[in-house]
């Protein structure tokens, strides 16, 4: 499949080392001892991230977050980023940014958009070790950058033990769920859905049974195309919970092929696919 | 909103009836049968007013010595159940038993253990506790503060069973009776044929929502329907004041309602965020617990009949 158009950075290797970096200083950090809660990460990461470029604070429907205040769980919480249309002619939404700033691993979540996906909007479940500002920023495709930002209460979520049957869980490893609202209209935006059954294993969870910390694996990239058009992509790490889930609007143009494809830290390659021909989806 | 207010009033009246005595000593045993005792624990969130005391304790006198079910939710609670206990009758605590795994019910398992008492739980229970009561200790003092914690540790069980069992100990016959995953993978319930007294431990909640985080529905269901079909005199709950068998249909008839909501939001496309704010069960808005449990019940639901999507 084509690689997707990454005006600031050559495809794949970059970003996935920003996030293993991240990763590793933060795991560091967070081995040695738990930050006091005024400890503010955010002003590193925003260094690190975008340097010295300015950021706005998201107005109106400019960039919505949601995320509930207080977590029904800390393991699965509900994150929900929507950035409203772009005034500019030719100017869309190129990535979010999902960031938990008190995170083993901060950085959870870039997100990247194109011209053919219609509109950034974007839903996925999160893991939350400790209290902690979430952030979305939304990079546009002229450089601009926006942030919207919530405080969560939740604690726990990267060292919870995970699947109650973890047997189970593996034996359907890599099963992708794809779905697209029916009927799927030509031109105006469709919600889709996508589930990975994958135990997105943080490394900070111990195996009772043996006493050793189960090893990290989860998922890391996402592509998703539409007749082999990226629409969607996303560059993850163990923020996001067990069974990755993710539901993003798309417009489809035409019939044609919807393609998910996903790969684990293992290199495991997990894919589904479904057509669309006259509104109707077809599964196979 | 108004549901939180009116828990705080709750906490609030609650922290104004007991005086300092009053909260050391918590409400006096109920004798519910011959050599039966339960101590009543005050279905509602943790908090600093209740000291986390929000469940049923059981107490079973034999001849020989007593049976615990329930160990309190802290070590000072296990040691107020001791002393209750001591003021009752001078014979020996012979076992303790965690029916299930949650603070308020394993916790106070370091008062027993202290003292050699053996803690009897399903393996399950005792895996489930291995993995959590940690974090979950951590939690609760954040709700009730550290004072009411001081000394309390997680303590496992040391006698595992793997399914019901009948045990002669004390001089009674108790049926440990489990029949696979229900409220929680190792969930199981304390029959005592002599006085028809049902221990239902976490599979039942009496006018009170129950946690159904670690739930499976179907397995709940049936075993809520084999615990009637005994016929018990009187079922003690984990949460709420002891009944009827009857009564155990109100747990039934929640756990249908919740599922069938949350699946009919689910049908509707709602997401997991909007699912959990919007799937109210008013019929059940006056229950104790209400306000803490049933809309992380839903969240759970929704993720149990998301995952099923998976099973081939």
């Amino acid at each position: 499949m084509p690689p997707l158009p990454r005006p600031s950075a050559p495809p794949g290797a970059p970003v996935r080392r920003w996030l293993a970096f991240f990763a590793v200083l933060a795991a560091a950090t967070w081995a040695g001892s738990a930050p006091a809660a005024d400890d503010d990460a955010w002003p590193g990461l925003r260094a690190a991230l975008f340097a010295g470029r300015p950021i706005a604070e998201a107005a109106g429907d400019t960039l919505q977050l949601s995320a509930p205040y207080r977590a029904e769980d800390p393991a699965t919480v509900p994150i929900a980023i929507r950035a409203g249309p772009v005034a500019e002619p030719g100017v869309h939404v190129r990535k979010i940014y999902l960031v938990v700033d008190r995170n083993p691993s901060p950085v959870g979540a870039i997100f990247t958009f194109t011209p053919e996906t219609g509109g950034a909007a974007i839903e996925t479940r999160v893991r939350i070790e400790q209290y902690t500002t979430v952030r979305a920023i939304a990079e546009l495709s002229d450089g601009r950058l926006y942030m919207a930002s919530r405080f969560v209460k939740a604690s726990g979520g990267c060292s919870a033990p995970a699947a109650k049957d973890r047997e189970a869980a593996m034996k359907q490893l890599g099963r992708i769920k794809l779905r697209i609202d029916e009927p799927a209209a030509d031109g105006r935006p469709n919600r889709v859905q996508l589930m990975i059954s994958h135990p997105n294993d943080s490394g900070l969870v111990m195996d009772q049974a043996t006493r050793f910390h189960i090893p990290p694996r989860f998922i890391r990239r996402i592509d998703v195309t539409y007749s082999g058009r990226p629409i969607m992509a996303a560059d993850l790490d163990f923020t996001i919970s067990e069974n990755p889930h993710f539901r993003f609007d798309f417009t489809p143009r035409g019939d044609g092929e919807l393609k998910a494809e996903a790969v684990d830290s293992n290199d495991a390659r997990f894919a589904a696919a479904l057509t669309v021909s006259a509104g109707a989806v077809l599964r196979r | 909103m108004r549901g939180a207010s009116l828990l705080s009033l709750c906490g609030l009246l609650a922290g104004l009836a007991g005086s300092p005595a009053g909260a050391a000593d918590a409400a006096p045993p109920q004798a519910v049968a011959p050599g039966i005792y339960v101590i009543p624990g005050a279905p509602d969130a943790p908090s600093a007013a209740n000291s986390g005391r929000v469940a049923n304790s059981g107490i079973i006198v034999g001849q020989q010595g007593v049976i615990v079910i329930g160990t309190g939710t802290s070590a000072a609670d296990g040691e107020r159940i001791l002393a209750v206990i001591a003021r009752l009758t001078a014979k020996p605590v012979l076992l303790a038993i965690n029916a299930y795994a949650a603070p308020e019910h394993v916790l106070g398992n370091g008062a027993f253990a202290r003292r050699g008492i053996p803690i009897l739980a399903h393996r399950e229970t005792g895996r489930y506790m291995a993995a959590h009561c940690a974090a979950c200790l951590g939690n609760l003092k954040e709700q009730v503060g550290a004072a009411a914690l001081a000394d309390t540790r997680p303590q496992g069980p040391d006698w595992l069973i793997d399914g019901a069992t009948t045990l002669v100990i004390g001089g009674r016959r108790l049926e440990i009776l489990h029949d696979g995953p229900a409220q929680q993978p190792g969930s199981i319930a304390v029959f005592d044929p002599a006085s028809g007294v049902l221990f239902a431990g976490g599979l039942a909640a009496f006018a009170a929502v129950p946690d159904t985080r670690d739930a499976d529905l179907a397995g709940w269901r049936k075993a809520l329907d084999k615990l009637q079909a005994l016929s018990p005199s009187l079922v003690v709950p984990a949460l709420g004041p002891p009944g009827g068998a009857a009564r155990l249909g109100e747990t039934r008839d929640y756990l249908a309602d919740l599922e069938n909501e949350t699946r009919r939001a689910q049908a509707a496309g709602m997401s997991l965020f909007a699912a959990s704010a919007s799937v109210t069960l008013p019929r059940y808005a006056e229950w104790a617990m209400y306000a803490r449990n049933h809309r992380r019940n839903v969240h759970f639901q929704f993720l149990r009949q998301e995952a099923l999507d998976f099973a081939p």
